[in-house]
Parts: C-alpha cells; sequence; structure tokens
C-alpha cells in the first residue's frame, strides 16, 4: 500500500508504519484528539484534518505512471523547459505555471522520453487538463 | 478639501472589508466592485452597494480601470479607493481619476509614475544619500545580464522594473542557476510582451520597512519600522513590529531618510519604504511602496493610528492630525499570513471549499480576513486566507500569544498555513529574534516541517483515517454516520477504529 500526502509518497508496509499503526489502533478513548475529519474530495483524493494542519491525500496520482502528465492546478503557463523528443530524468523540471502570483514548477516523476507537449508559454490551464506525455523509460 | 460621501473600492477579500471599516467611522457610504466568480457575502453585508463587473477575465474585472472609474462616476462617487495590488501602483489609475473628476486614495499621477519605477527611485533615494544595492539597466538581453554578473557577481536577483509586492521576482544563487537563467527563461526576457526586469545584487540582511502619512501641505509622520524578514518566494508570511535588532537612535536615523525621501517625490497619502537591514547595521534601499500594505494591521495595533482612516483624510486634502512626536511604541505587534496553500507540497496553492472556519476569540487579536463557511478559494486571485494579529507589552508575551491564537484558529476543508506559521513562531531562532530575509532557507524550516508533521505516527493516522472511511461507504453502514457534524463532515472519531478485523484485512493489502 502506497500513499502521496502533500506530494510525498510513504509506504505502509514496513515495520516502522506497523509498529505505529498498532500503537495508534489501541489508543484509548481519552488519548484521542477529537477535532480529526476527513474530506473526500475526489474518487482518489482525501483532506484530512489532524493535529490542526490539513493533510492531502492523494491515492491515484500513484497509479498513473502511464506518463500523461497533468496540470495540479489552474493557472498560466510560464515557460515548458523540455520539448519532444527530449529526454527527462525523475524530479526534473517540466512546465512552470503560474498561480496566485507564484511560481509552480511541474516535476517529471519517473525517467523517460517527452512524447507530446500539449501546452505553451502563454496558456491558461484548467486543473487537470492533459499537459505532456512521457514514455516512461523502465 | 471636501468631505467625501461615497467611495468606490476597488478591490476584494479582506482589504476591502478593512477599507469598509474605516469608512463607516467617518460615515462614508461605500460601494464594493466584484468579479463574477468572486461573490462574497460578507462584503455584500458590510458596504452600501454590492456591483457585479461582467468578464471572465480579471483584465475585465478587477484590473480594468476605466471601468472602476466610470462606474464611481456613474454612481456618484467622490473618490476611489484601490486597496493593494490588481491597479493600485498604476498611474494609469490617478491618471484617468483626475480626468474624470474623481479623486484617487493614493499618491499623485506624478508621484505615482516615479514611485512604482523601481530603478528610477534607487536613483532617488541614491541622490539624496540613501545607500543603494547595485543594479543593471533594463535587462533589455542576456548581454546586459552577463555584463553585470561579471562585474557583481551572485547570489542576484531578477526584479520587474514597475510594482513591488515581491511579485515575479526570481533569485539566482550560483553559478549553476545562472546558466540553468540562460538556457530556459530566455523568453522572460526576450519577449516584448513581458514587463521589463532589471537584475541587482543580492545581500543577506533583514527585511526593515518604514510606514508613512504625508499630507498635501508636507507634514509627515513615519512609523516605528516593521520587520518583515520570514518571506517565502520574496513574499512576506510574518511581520512585526518593533523590530528586535534597531536601537531608536537607528530608527530615528533611519526616519530621517525616509522623510526626505517623500519630501523629495512630494509623496502625499500612506506608503512604506523598504530597506535591506544588514548584519553591519547599515540600511539599504529596496523599494517604496505606494499604497496601503497588506501588513499597514501591525503598525496600527504599534501606534493605535488607523491608517486607512488617515489615508482617507489626507485624499479629502485636510491637515495631518499627527505630529511625530505623537508616534510613539504603545506594544509589541505580530501578524501572520494564513494561504491556502498546501505548504509540504512546496507552497502548492489550493482551489476547494472551505468547510468550517473558527476564528480565535480571546483579548488582543485582530483578524482580517473574509472567509467563511463554504467560502470557495480560486486559483485567480491570491491566496490570502487571513490576517492574524496580536499585540504584547512584550515581544515574548506577543510570541506566547500568537501561538495560543494559532492553536485555536482553525480552518476545515483546505490546505492552509496555520501549522506552519505555529512553528515559525514557536521556533527558538524566531523567538529569539534572530531573523534574515533567508531565514526558511537557512534553517530548513520547510524540511523541518515536513519531518515532524509526516511522522510515521501521522502517516498511520492518516491512513487509518481512510481506511475507515472507506469501510462505512464500502459496507454501506450509513447509520455510522448519523453523527455528523459541521454541515457534513463526519465525526471524527476514527481513533477508535479499526478494532474490525475488516479493517486490519485492508491494512494488509
Amino acid at each position: 500500500m502506497k500513499l502521496k500526502i502533500d506530494g510525498h509518497l510513504f509506504f505502509t508496509d514496513s515495520e516502522e508504519y506497523h509498529k505505529n499503526l498498532d500503537s495508534f489502533l489501541t489508543l484509548k478513548d481519552q488519548e484521542a484528539d477529537h477535532d480529526e475529519s476527513i474530506l473526500k474530495i475526489s474518487e482518489h483524493e482525501y483532506l484530512i484534518h489532524l493535529n490542526n494542519d490539513i493533510f492531502h491525500v492523494d491515492l491515484e496520482s500513484l497509479n498513473s505512471n502511464d506518463g500523461k502528465i497533468f496540470a495540479p492546478l489552474k493557472g498560466i503557463v510560464q515557460s515548458v523547459v523540455v520539448k519532444e523528443n527530449d529526454e527527462v530524468k525523475a524530479g526534473q523540471k517540466l512546465i512552470q505555471i503560474l498561480s496566485m502570483k507564484l511560481q509552480n514548477d511541474i516535476l517529471a516523476e519517473f525517467s523517460g522520453r517527452v512524447v507530446r507537449v500539449l501546452t505553451k508559454p502563454g496558456r491558461v490551464i484548467e486543473k487537470g487538463q492533459l499537459l505532456m506525455e512521457i514514455e516512461k523509460y523502465d | 478639501m471636501i468631505a467625501f460621501k461615497k467611495i468606490l473600492i476597488a478591490n476584494r477579500g479582506e482589504i476591502a472589508l478593512r477599507i469598509i471599516r474605516s469608512c463607516k467611522k467617518r460615515g462614508i457610504k461605500t460601494i464594493v466592485v466584484y468579479a463574477p466568480d468572486d461573490q462574497n457575502r460578507l462584503i455584500k453585508r458590510n458596504c452600501d452597494k454590492y456591483v457585479k463587473i461582467d468578464g471572465d477575465s480579471l483584465e475585465e474585472t478587477y484590473l480594468n480601470i476605466s471601468r472602476m472609474v466610470s462606474l464611481a462616476k456613474r454612481l456618484g462617487c467622490d473618490a476611489i479607493h484601490p486597496g493593494y495590488g490588481f491597479q493600485s501602483e498604476n498611474p494609469d489609475f490617478p491618471k484617468i481619476c483626475n480626468e474624470e473628476g474623481i479623486v484617487f486614495i493614493g499618491p499623485s499621477l506624478k508621484t505615482l509614475s516615479a514611485a512604482s519605477n523601481n530603478i528610477v527611485t534607487r536613483d532617488i533615494a541614491e541622490s539624496i544619500g540613501i545607500s543603494v544595492l547595485p543594479v543593471s539597466d533594463v535587462l533589455s538581453d542576456h548581454k546586459v545580464l552577463k555584463t553585470f554578473y561579471k562585474k557583481h557577481g551572485l547570489p542576484l536577483m531578477i526584479k520587474p522594473v514597475f510594482s513591488g509586492g515581491g511579485k515575479n521576482i526570481k533569485a539566482i544563487l550560483d553559478k549553476k542557476m545562472f546558466d540553468r537563467f540562460l538556457r530556459e527563461d530566455k523568453d522572460l526576457l526576450k519577449n516584448p510582451d513581458k514587463p521589463p526586469f532589471f537584475a541587482q545584487k543580492m545581500i543577506r540582511g533583514r527585511h526593515i520597512e518604514f510606514q508613512f502619512l504625508r499630507d498635501r501641505f508636507g507634514q509627515s509622520v513615519i512609523f516605528p519600522e516593521r520587520e518583515c524578514s520570514i518571506q517565502r518566494r520574496f513574499q512576506k508570511i510574518i511581520e512585526e513590529s518593533p523590530s528586535v535588532v534597531l536601537s531608536s537612535l537607528e530608527r530615528r536615523k533611519a526616519q530621517v531618510l525616509v522623510r526626505k525621501l517623500i519630501d523629495k517625490i512630494d509623496f502625499v497619502g500612506a506608503g512604506t519604504i523598504e530597506f535591506l537591514f544588514t548584519p553591519r547595521r547599515k540600511f539599504y534601499f529596496l523599494e517604496i511602496n505606494p499604497r496601503i500594505q497588506v501588513e499597514h494591521g501591525v503598525s496600527e495595533l504599534v501606534t493605535n493610528i488607523d491608517i486607512v482612516d488617515e489615508q482617507i483624510r489626507i485624499a479629502e486634502g485636510r491637515h495631518l492630525r499627527w505630529k511625530q512626536s505623537d508616534i510613539r511604541i504603545k506594544h509589541h505587534a505580530i501578524e501572520c499570513r494564513i494561504l491556502a496553500e498546501n505548504i509540504r507540497a512546496g507552497f502548492r496553492p489550493f482551489e476547494g471549499t472551505i468547510d468550517k472556519v473558527t476564528f480565535p476569540s480571546f483579548d488582543f487579536i485582530r483578524m482580517d480576513s473574509a472567509i467563511f463557511d463554504g467560502y470557495k478559494i480560486s486559483t485567480v486571485y491570491d491566496s490570502l486566507l487571513a490576517k492574524i494579529m496580536v499585540v504584547g507589552k512584550t515581544r515574548k508575551a506577543a510570541v506566547d500569544r500568537m501561538v495560543k491564537a494559532l492553536d485555536s484558529f482553525k480552518i476545515k476543508g483546505v490546505p492552509n498555513s496555520i501549522a506552519f506559521s505555529r512553528m515559525i513562531i514557536d521556533d527558538s531562532k524566531f523567538r529569539r529574534g534572530l531573523l534574515s530575509t533567508t531565514f526558511l532557507q537557512d534553517n530548513k524550516m520547510i524540511e523541518k516541517f515536513i519531518r515532524k508533521t509526516l511522522s510515521p505516527k501521522t502517516v498511520a493516522s492518516i491512513a487509518a483515517a481512510i481506511f475507515r472511511f472507506e469501510a462505512y461507504n464500502n459496507l454501506d453502514i450509513k447509520d455510522n454516520m448519523k453523527d455528523r457534524k459541521n454541515d457534513g463532515w463526519p465525526k471524527s472519531d476514527w481513533k477508535k477504529i479499526a478494532h474490525t478485523e475488516q479493517i486490519l484485512h485492508e491494512v494488509d493489502d
């Protein structure tokens, strides 16, 4: 089982995780903080309020390793750093989006070759819009 | 002198509400405009007339100066308050207002033309003996940047010539970044549609700024400094006044420089001069903000002066009511800006709906905010959800109070920066006042925040919460959801969960 929490990947099959889960599951009622809540915001996304903090959990993006890069938020494309046929490494910047006055980088989650670029600087993009396709290297 | 009866507020969100508050105090009627996607029931309830301006883009709505001015004229307004951001620093605003006989609550066309140009203001500052940082000419091509680099080295900043607020600034810290900039961001400098940029040498220091008020008769008051060193991507997130670092002599010296500069450009209205204060205790001029600032409330709390009220009075043509000797430091004040951003995901803005907001309610707290349960956050606008301000007799008292305030401030439904602000405020270095504009990077605050908040225990809690939630839905035992509270959130007692085999089984998958 994998979880992506605020963009950070966690594996729940580690020993450490189970140790923590065990201690957590056996918490006595009075130790529980009653200000927690969970909200499902899409088929695969949750917002969890815990320790007066909010965690965004995405289960799907882990499985969608088909090389499609979608816009994570609405904004304006500032620059497209790679072009078709470029080789990209995991973690490399692909596209820069301007949203709420802030620059946001879209990074490659895996290494591969850029097959298609479907946007260009200046374009207004909607959340979830397909921006790029990458052929994944195994 | 003219006493305003009606003002149009050409802005949105918390600053629209803030301006309404001062107008009400003076018995001035307010008209506020809104874009079709941005209707706000709090503003609607508080203003006298809430007017929709049609259009799908910002250019058609909040950025459309001539529409604002003609609307103000048609509805019989005496003046327009531009707030901050949007067109507040655009010299066209006072220009069109002048043409239409509407008072612009801000500096004159001439002053604003100078003050909104960062290269011009730097040269004026230098001419009256204020230290300035080396800057390049307008970056018309890469050659200009390379020449500047050869002469002054790194790190450097690439900044837009017009407007402030930390927008579109790029820092180049090392050679690798410099080369990458030349390679990747070619169109930033070459694109003729882009606003002009210039390069500025970057040095270490604290962000110290001085709020001022100046009337048309040349009388002015300079407020005690605000320190706004805690920044992310060149935008302030925590501000306080006074700074821990300035002596009263240094404060007075800087205030003299500020007065000289605003006299020189005949600045009428409210504004702020920003400096970098180095470890060698030297002030370097950064820029002039010729408008109300987001963090003005901090200075209001320290001095008990309503800056927006004074701004309106000055625009009416009245004499300033205060002398410099009236400006005293009465408290220590701190502000945290709470943003709709996912800090752990690299300050990523979030589009969504606030499910439930609970504001802290105890003494010596000021909340400037326009959010409510059901408030929709759009990435078209900035991510500011609330400004939380506290005062204390001492800095320590203010910091302690801020920690408590943040603990009782809850926003559900959107990722936000409450927990991150709390960690910074309670950090030992912050408490000791060891600040610089690179505080977050130097102290690895974001990494620390991620480590602290995504502990194995928290991750386990999160996983269990999801299992339980899905178990409920899949088993269709909706009865268990009866104990809902807060408009549809299941009452969350999921820490008690999972005594069932069912869920444990799911964990094993």
